[in-house]
């Protein structure tokens, strides 16, 4: 198949088009994360400052292993990572890297995962005590920093890993439950996300039709935002 | 003795080139797979062709990194020196690898080096550090952008009334030039950098004379480990594991491969001087960006070259000086 000259571009009234990959600029075409910010009414990013910075590493890797077509389901949830930001960064983190191995051991364990799991885990428990006495602040950023750059990248990029590995039948699928979860723990709606077939939690919450129109996704953008919605037109007409 | 030192320093030596051809193979094949001007599989088989040929070029670069340190005392003590360098380089790219730290390869290479022949009290050529590496080091991303910038305007102004699809098609045909002159600048400077540290110890170790070329030996295998590096390490980046990939169309690919690939070559054969090859690709494609739109430019990846810079000399060189004080209680040196 030839490779198209421009890159795809959604038809007036029609769903915006995810592509993989970073993108400079919007005409070059849009991945999930560019998507948000310019949802978000910011700056044309895919790290934008709406998103905690471990989900957004998690949701570009989502869209750029996703196949075309199960690329477009993650388009539902542009809203949620719009606005997708923690009061307690440092546990959300965490509680994200954590969600993420503790999923993927169930599709693929491998020692990697096992070891980075324990690494979370850990580092969890440790968000989850009170801060000791006598620890300087710029120590606590510093630990902070280096998780979510060294091992909470680590952990998510294996969990994709592990999720890239099965079937092509069944990778979408456990993409987008993935970054559901990542989603879920980070606002702390951990409710709302069904595991298929490897846990007896039975979660609802988010969408399942996964077939969102660019009408329902800028009545969901935050508070109406003008920008926003400027940027969102231009993204889509 | 000196013997299976020299050995240990040359295993290690090729497995750091190994990890550099993994680390650095989105650069030569990033922009080409992302305007689809080559499917994964030929851009890797050809980066890692391109790679071998590119490490046959020249020694320029060779001698200059081997010309950067002069370890003293006993043959023995001479390549402990080295191969603490050696070992600085490496652990500082697994500690940047783990914990996200923006670094650079050639950087660590440097800074290992000088750090271990500090730590042991050899002698160091501070005038070749300063005008060989650290002024190269800080010019060539922004040479890099503004030659990226210009070359990416003319390109805009000469086709200005022509087709676009007749365009387009045209520069991805011609990515695949820019590409393999891409990975052939990969391996001009970076397989290049470890022969001049196995120089280096064969040096110290009495194996060759100073005014020796390089054995033949020393190139196929150094061109070997970092080709096979890339290839293996293609295949990581292409599994999204890696570096994201910046979708370019194929003018602008073009562009940036081309731009970079000059700098590559013209630093290596004109200035004798090892540079970063992420920096510099990475600083032509924000310059190729930037002729449309200022807000284009990422100025997240611009901190990240920074904070290499700061960042990776010293810390190399500290961790290649605690490495000099391990080997040297394991070896037993006075």
């Amino acid at each position: 198949v030839p490779p198209p000259e421009t890159p795809p571009r959604p038809a007036p009234g029609t769903r915006l088009y995810l592509t993989p990959a970073a993108h400079l600029l919007p005409e070059d075409g849009t991945c999930l994360m560019e998507a948000v910010s310019a949802a978000a009414g910011l700056s044309w990013s895919d790290n934008p400052t709406c998103t905690h910075p471990l989900l957004a590493h998690l949701a570009r890797l989502v869209n750029d292993a996703s196949t075309e077509a199960g690329r477009q389901v993650l388009l539902e949830l542009i809203p949620g990572l719009a606005n997708a930001t923690s009061d307690a960064p440092a546990r959300a983190s965490a509680s994200l890297a954590s969600a993420c191995t503790d999923y993927a051991l169930r599709l693929r364990p491998t020692q990697l995962l096992i070891h980075l799991h324990h690494v979370t885990m850990t580092q969890l428990r440790r968000e989850q005590r009170l801060p000791a006495r006598g620890t300087p602040p710029w120590v606590s950023a510093a630990r902070q920093r280096v998780f979510l750059h060294g091992p909470g990248a680590r952990a998510v990029e294996q969990s994709v890993r592990a999720c890239t590995l099965l079937p092509p039948a069944e990778r979408d699928g456990a993409l987008l439950t993935l970054l559901r979860l990542g989603l879920a723990a980070v606002t702390g709606d951990a409710a709302g996300v069904p595991l298929p077939g490897h846990r007896n939690r039975v979660l609802g919450g988010l969408r399942s039709d996964a077939q969102a129109d660019t009408t329902n996704i800028v009545s969901a953008l935050p508070a109406g935002d003008a920008r926003a919605q400027a940027w969102w037109r231009w993204l889509t007409v | 003795m000196e013997q299976v030192v020299v050995i240990v320093v040359v295993l290690v030596a090729l497995t750091f080139d190994y990890t550099n051809g993994f680390h650095d193979a989105a650069n030569a094949i990033a922009t080409s797979v992302s305007t689809r001007a080559l499917t994964p599989r030929v851009a890797l088989v050809m980066a890692a062709v391109m790679n071998f040929a590119g490490a046959f070029l020249g020694q320029a670069v060779a001698n200059t990194v081997s010309d950067i340190i002069v370890p003293g005392g006993s043959a023995t003590h001479g390549l402990v020196v080295v191969l603490a360098g050696l070992l600085g380089a490496i652990t500082w790219n697994v500690i940047t690898w783990a914990y996200g730290l923006p670094s650079s390869s050639s950087h660590a290479l440097i800074g290992g080096l000088v750090g271990a022949a500090i730590a042991s009290g050899s002698l160091v050529h501070w005038s070749v550090v300063l005008g060989k590496v650290v002024i190269p080091m800080v010019l060539s991303p922004v040479v890099g952008f503004g030659l990226a910038f210009a070359m990416m305007l003319g390109v805009m102004w000469a086709f200005r009334s022509a087709s676009p699809s007749r365009t387009n098609r045209g520069f991805r045909l011609a990515q695949t030039v820019s590409a393999a002159a891409m990975a052939l600048g990969h391996g001009l400077q970076d397989a290049q950098k470890t022969m001049g540290v196995i120089f280096l110890a064969l040096l110290t170790g009495g194996f060759v004379n100073s005014g020796d070329s390089l054995p033949i030996w020393v190139i196929v295998a150094s061109a070997s480990a970092i080709s096979l590096g890339t290839y293996s390490g293609g295949w990581r980046i292409m599994r999204t594991l890696g570096r994201r990939i910046i979708h370019l169309d194929p003018p602008r690919g073009f562009a940036a491969e081309s731009v970079a690939a000059s700098v590559l070559y013209t630093t290596a054969f004109v200035f004798q001087a090892p540079i970063s090859t992420t920096h510099t690709i990475t600083s032509a494609v924000m310059g190729v960006g930037a002729t449309k739109r200022f807000s284009a430019v990422r100025w997240g990846v611009a901190r990240s070259i920074l904070i290499a810079w700061v960042l990776t000399l010293p810390a190399a060189a500290a961790v290649a000086a605690a490495a000099y004080q391990i080997l040297k209680l394991i070896f037993r040196l006075p």
